[in-house]
């Protein structure tokens, strides 16, 4: 049990036995009044987004995870399908716990898979990770206003938008918590 | 360096123009100590506590940094000083790491005699549109969002603000205390059945009243349940307050009462805050005279506002240390 005050984010969290991860957390106080944190939570088995207000000194259940590496093989539409790297057994995830990660998801790329009481709930990305440009439409002559930018399409068929210099076979690297182009890698 | 600099200017500008309105509206400007012996006890408030050493003695004698400068300021004015004003350091500890919290903080507090909290809504009004006129901003920007300053302020009532966005009768959360669980439950927010009531207000409040509050134009919140216990005077409805809280780009700014003038609920009020102050992390001696200074005060409106927060509006700042030079929190957190 931790003190809601010192939830963070990334942070998971039983909460009447469901588990949750912390998408937010915000520190608030009413005017005349104790401390609150606000927070975003995701519902990791049904992938529901709700809010939460509670004070700081209220207990909250944090939950004990464990991380195991895992590749991605593909997805089947229900459920990402993942291979435990060391007893190479499948483990299932449903789309729907984590929808948002589907642009970052490479197949064959190793990922840490989050497990809670032996219920895989979640994979931790890397802050950065690098992908190939599949598709880039050619920047018009003239195109040169600093900061113009285009829409390309990456190798998971994410769509993102990048300076107009990156061509198609292009190696970028992208922030995976803001799905913003970082730079060009190649 | 230089970011440590430009912030002294920017504060001094600020500053600077607040003086100017209230001295130009004839307002004495007082000047009160930041070290007190003894306190207005405010439950959910933590103080800053140390100490005086007699060279000669030994003795100790414990002092208080004031949380603000009220208990000073309504000596004054029960001693018939007038229409006042102050800008001064406040302090307050055990407060989260966030983006709109620094133990030391400026506070601008003023007392108008004779005005109620209705008149004080035109007073700052007038302050902030003055500040945008002497830093020469045209249009105020914070983030995405374009400030309107010219229309006079939205007033909500904290009744209307329930009823819209949580379709629940205020009177009636208020007066049954089975009816304000029954909403958590409905909301499916986490609380402790042993919270007071105003835990549980104040968690609705936060949870569905605030995040909306229009962020293009300032609110004005009017008329909080007495159930929260303030120095407020309360309504002919004695189930409110006459206090308001002013808040821009949803962040809170400035706290407004027509202040309590009757000695017998001063008194009241303090030995109830004193009680509940048993349980505080750091005690301290409760002022308990100060009721007796009510026997002369005069009736009057008085507003405290957050100096820092007023100028990460008007600077565009997202934290308040980016407008705090050498923030206490720089040390001791630097990561945050």
């Amino acid at each position: 049990m931790i003190k809601a005050g010192s939830i963070s984010k990334g942070m998971f969290l039983s909460i009447k036995n469901e588990p949750y991860v912390v998408v937010e957390r915000e520190f608030v106080n009413p005017g005349k009044g104790s401390a609150f944190v606000r927070l975003k939570l995701k519902n990791l088995k049904t992938g529901l987004v709700n809010r939460q207000v509670i004070k700081s000194q209220e207990s909250v259940e944090d939950i004990e995870v464990e991380t195991r590496d895992a590749q991605y093989l593909y997805n089947d539409g229900n459920d990402f399908i993942f291979m435990d790297t060391e007893t190479y057994e499948q483990i299932h995830i449903p789309i729907k716990a984590m929808e948002e990660k589907m642009a970052y998801l490479k197949e064959g790329e190793t990922f840490q898979l989050i497990i809670w009481e032996s219920t895989p709930l979640d994979i931790k990305l890397p802050y950065k990770m690098t992908f190939k440009v599949i598709e880039a439409e050619n920047a018009t002559k003239g195109d040169t206003v600093t900061g113009a930018t285009k829409n390309v399409k990456i190798e998971t068929g994410y769509t993102i938008k990048v300076p107009l210099f990156i061509k198609e076979g292009d190696t970028i690297l992208v922030n995976t918590e803001t799905g913003e182009y970082v730079e060009r890698v190649n | 360096m230089e970011e440590t600099v430009k912030k002294i200017i920017e504060r001094n500008k600020i500053i600077k123009a607040i003086r100017e309105y209230f001295t130009h509206n004839n307002y004495t400007e007082v000047d009160t100590p930041i070290l007190s012996p003894s306190l207005i006890p405010e439950t959910t408030i933590e103080v800053f506590a140390t100490t005086y050493v007699n060279p000669n003695s030994g003795k100790e004698s414990p002092l208080y940094l004031i949380p603000s400068p009220e208990i000073f300021m309504k000596k004054l004015l029960a001693m018939g000083i007038g229409n006042i004003f102050q800008i001064t350091k406040s302090f307050r500890n055990c407060e989260e790491v966030s983006s709109l919290h620094n133990p030391e903080f400026t506070m601008l507090e003023w007392y108008t005699v004779g005005d109620t909290y209705i008149e004080s809504i035109g007073v700052t009004e007038n302050l902030l549109r003055h500040l945008r006129e002497q830093l020469k901003i045209g249009h105020l920007r914070y983030g995405e969002t374009t400030i309107d300053l010219d229309s006079p302020f939205e007033i909500i009532s904290v009744e209307e603000l329930f009823k819209k966005k949580l379709g629940v009768n205020l009177s009636t959360l208020i007066n049954d205390e089975n009816y304000i669980n029954h909403i958590l439950e409905k909301q499916k927010l986490l609380y402790n059945k042993s919270s007071n009531w105003q835990e549980k207000f104040n968690q609705l409040f936060l949870a569905y009243i605030e995040p909306t509050l229009p962020k293009e134009h300032p609110v004005i919140v009017i008329d909080y349940p007495s159930k929260i216990k303030t120095l407020a005077k309360r309504h002919k409805n004695p189930d409110f307050s006459q206090r308001w809280e002013l808040y821009i780009a949803g962040i809170e700014i400035a706290n407004c009462y027509t202040e309590e003038d009757n000695p017998k609920n001063i008194r009241e009020f303090l030995e109830q805050e004193e009680k509940k102050k048993e349980k505080a992390l750091i005690k301290h001696k409760t002022d308990r005279e100060f009721y007796k200074y009510f026997y002369n005060f005069p009736p009057c409106s008085g507003v405290a506002m957050g100096i820092e927060r007023l100028m990460m509006i008007f600077l565009n700042k997202k934290e308040i240390r980016g407008v705090i030079p050498f923030s206490i929190f720089d040390s001791i957190y630097p990561s945050i």
